[in-house]
């Protein structure tokens, strides 16, 4: 470490104190308020006045007879999300990556990706209106014609897939962006020369494509298992009713309702707690798998 | 050597523009000072937060409205009052208990969060103060005073309430079937249930097509949000009294499988909305002319016709009384006065205190009353030379009412004219109070608002529980499950805490009584 040393790298070090301290300020000291999971937290004795209890709300948390209900459904949610939705833009990307005709390669991209800009609450608000089993469009038009009423917004047994839909119509062409990035990446020559050894379009596909994109889409799926837990509260939220909470009751709805409407802060931070600790190992659990297999990991 | 100094320009720059920020709106109060009053010219002025819930229409949109601008000058205060919107109040109120920086004034719906942060030393206790302030302590009774609080302290100012809700019909629909009107005293359940059949099946708005409904209903709430169906039933409004007992409505398994028969018919043959249980309010059903009976009060009748009629000119929600069922049931539910408190800080230093205290005990007195509800004269109304009043362009573009959110979403007193201004027409205010008058006649109470939330059971699981069992009523009503199997519903609500709720419940009746 000689004087000229720091002379060069004190400049780039410096450069890392604005996000350091982005860190310490917004997540690394905000980590204390954790403590109020094993406190009975009341805000107007703060946290130095509060009672500590120990694991008292995780013995809560366990006990509650709704917690394998609670557990099933994030899970089984995640299980949709991860098989159907996760390689939905993968597809679309493979697919739009087979366009030739540039400008309606453009077009279809836009198309496909401007609902990412829709809310949650108008995409709902649009779907009740569309299928509410009363007055909804297309129900009237099957009533109409003399087939059943489907009841797709009260039935619980649909509940996961219009959530699962609902998703794919407003992510999957948003998230295909990163995809066709990594597709652009790769050497046209490689194309070139498949098709000079006689290679069909399967077999491109299948040889340069997706192994182009194998290092992208074994990031994603770290990084995705890392939510294992969380599913996005407004969604699932907004689609609650008293017919469906069977299934569609999750942690993140739990808790707002435990937490934010009935005022049990440190119950609801315990579940919190519990559920990005769930994320913590499946993130380190597949990562070990990535790098078992042969792949990169992320750390 | 350049390069380093420009760079660390930058991140002090950075650093700057962060720090900057923080004491920016600090003198913002100094700021919008106006010159001191007449009559706090010698006092200091204060500055007073209120975090007020806000309905249809929202607050204003910032704290300069006339009567707020009155209100600083007349007692030389710094009025902020931060409306959040009914749906997220409580969630907002427990972000602000959160960063524990409580404000001066709130007004608190929610009587379970009231007692829970009574019990934890959030709030004032006006006890020693309220006999300086007469005014402010004639608007309640003794009773209603004290209602939530424990003995010898009173947390929060009791807000009146009364009934205003009852059943409504369209008129223009029964005329047309040709029923006549079913009089008050002879309108039975029997008699609602042919009625709603009619408007579900002859076609009453003549569109050809068989879009009608007899009645709606809310997926979210126990009552429906048609209290008076269960109160003809002779379900309790929550909980009743018998024998010296409070019981719950969840217990009342006799009552409930009348009540499901008949909602589950009237969803089966179509007389009940079909989309009742992902609705969460009434305002757009009714104005959709889908209709028949609706529940709603007065002023929710009016604005409703009003709205039809730009797509039916003869529409019209005209009031009926609630229904009657077996052995003479019937009802219209009916608040108790009390339940809502408006409550105030108690970090708050004696100055403030006063100053507050002075300010709301001139608010429920005839001249607080008059500038609170009408607005000041000049600017929402004008007197004609005729000696009547009327609106003036501004209030009319704003829309009436609008002048009247201070008194009608804080604190009002105990008149039922709260919606009754100095220029309304006579048909209209009589109109009001006499829909006030009817719905009185026929009172729906649950008896058990003022022990409930001593109940920590309740607490700590009604909720969680009373969804559960409106999820098997809202399942059976759509035909979905047996109506035997409420009994299942009602021992599982039993057996997981309604038990141990009954039980803490009756213990402090028992204190009291």
């Amino acid at each position: 470490m000689t004087r000229g040393y720091w002379r060069r790298a004190l400049p780039v070090y410096l450069m890392i104190v604005p996000g350091l301290l982005f860190f310490i300020v917004f997540k690394y000291i905000p980590m204390v308020g954790i403590s109020i999971a094993f406190m009975a937290y009341s805000p107007f004795d703060g946290i130095g006045g509060s009672e500590w209890v120990g694991l008292r709300n995780f013995h809560r948390l366990f006990a509650e007879g709704d917690f394998l209900a609670l557990l099933r459904n994030t899970l089984m949610l995640n299980l949709f999300d991860v098989l159907f939705f996760f390689p939905a833009p993968i597809l679309v990307a493979v697919l739009l990556n087979e366009i030739k005709a540039k400008r309606f390669k453009a077009a279809v991209q836009t198309i496909l990706y401007a609902p990412n800009f829709i809310s949650w609450v108008v995409i709902v608000g649009i779907t009740i209106l569309l299928f509410a089993t009363g007055s909804g469009g297309i129900n009237q038009l099957l009533a109409g014609w003399g087939f059943e009423r489907i009841e797709l917004m009260t039935d619980p047994s649909y509940f996961r897939w219009v959530w699962l839909l609902q998703n794919v119509w407003q992510g999957a062409g948003w998230g295909a962006i990163i995809f066709l990035a990594a597709l652009a990446a790769v050497d046209p020559l490689l194309y070139e020369a498949a098709a000079i050894d006689g290679a069909n379009r399967w077999r491109m596909l299948w040889h340069i494509a997706l192994p182009a994109l194998r290092n992208v889409i074994v990031v994603l799926l770290i990084l995705r298992m890392g939510h294992v837990m969380d599913l996005g509260f407004e969604h699932i939220f907004l689609l609650q009713n008293s017919m469906n909470l069977d299934v569609s009751e999750v942690f993140e709805t739990f808790v707002y309702k435990v937490g934010m409407t009935q005022g049990d802060y440190s119950y609801s931070t315990a579940v919190g707690l519990f559920k990005s600790i769930v994320g913590l190992i499946m993130v380190l659990f597949v990562n070990r798998l990535a790098k078992q297999t042969g792949q990169e990991g992320v750390f | 050597m350049k390069k380093t100094a420009l760079l660390m320009l930058a991140v002090c720059m950075a650093w700057g523009v962060t720090a900057g920020c923080a004491n920016k709106n600090e003198d913002r109060s100094a700021a919008s000072g106006s010159p001191a009053g007449s009559e706090g010219a010698q006092t200091e002025k204060v500055k007073i937060d209120m975090v007020i819930a806000s309905w249809k229409g929202g607050g204003w949109p910032d704290n300069n409205h006339p009567i707020i601008q009155y209100i600083d000058k007349k007692f030389n205060v710094d009025l902020q009052i931060q409306w959040v919107p009914n749906a997220n109040f409580v969630e907002k109120l427990n972000v602000i208990a959160a960063s524990g920086k409580m404000p001066d004034v709130i007004r608190l719906d929610s009587p379970a969060l009231f007692l829970k942060w009574a019990s934890q030393g959030a709030f004032l206790d006006l006890q020693p103060y309220l006999s300086q302030y007469p005014t402010l302590q004639k608007i309640a009774t003794p009773e209603e005073w004290a209602l939530l609080n424990p003995q010898g302290k009173v947390y929060g100012i009791p807000i009146y309430e009364t009934a205003q809700n009852t059943i409504y019909v369209r008129a223009d629909w029964l005329d047309k079937l040709g029923i006549p009107r079913p009089e008050a005293d002879a309108f039975t359940i029997d008699q609602f249930y042919e009625i709603a059949k009619a408007f579900a099946t002859q076609d009453p708005d003549g569109n050809g097509k068989p879009d009608t409904y007899g009645f709606s209903a809310l997926g979210n709430a126990m009552n429906l949000g048609m209290p008076e169906l269960q109160a003809a039933f002779g379900i309790a409004n929550g909980w009743k009294e018998e024998g010296g007992e409070l019981i719950p409505a969840q217990v009342q398994s006799k009552e409930w499988k009348a009540y499901l028969n008949f909602m589950q018919k009237a969803y089966q043959e179509g007389v009940l909305d079909k989309d009742f249980v992902t609705n969460t309010n009434f305002n757009e059903k009714y104005a959709q002319g889908k209709i028949g009976f609706a529940d709603m009060h007065y002023q929710f009748s009016r604005q409703t016709t009003q709205e039809l009629q730009k797509i039916a000119p003869n529409a019209e929600f005209a009031r009926l009384s609630p229904p009657i069922g077996e052995g003479g049931a019937r009802g219209n539910s009916t608040p108790s006065s009390g339940k809502i408190k408006v409550v105030l800080g108690k970090d708050m230093n004696a100055q403030k205190r006063d100053r507050i205290l002075e300010l709301l005990d001139w608010w429920v007195s005839a001249e607080g009353e008059d500038i609170l509800k009408n607005g000041i004269e000049g600017v929402h109304y004008r007197k004609g030379a005729d000696g009547t009043y009327e609106m003036t362009d501004t209030l009319k573009a704003e829309g009436e009412g609008r002048q009247s959110l201070m008194w009608n979403w804080i604190l009002r007193g105990n008149t039922n004219t709260f919606n009754i201004y100095k220029w309304s027409a006579p048909e209209w205010a009589q109109g009001m109070e006499q829909s006030i008058e009817d719905a009185r006649k026929y009172p729906y109470r649950n008896v058990a608002e003022g022990y409930l939330p001593s109940s920590p059971a309740y607490a700590e699981k009604g909720s969680t529980l009373g969804d559960k069992f409106l999820k098997a009523v809202v399942e059976i009503i759509a035909g979905k499950k047996p109506v035997e199997s409420i009994d299942d519903a009602i021992a599982e609500w039993k057996s997981s805490g309604g038990d141990q709720i009954i039980q803490e419940v009756n213990a402090a009746y028992k204190a009291k009584a």
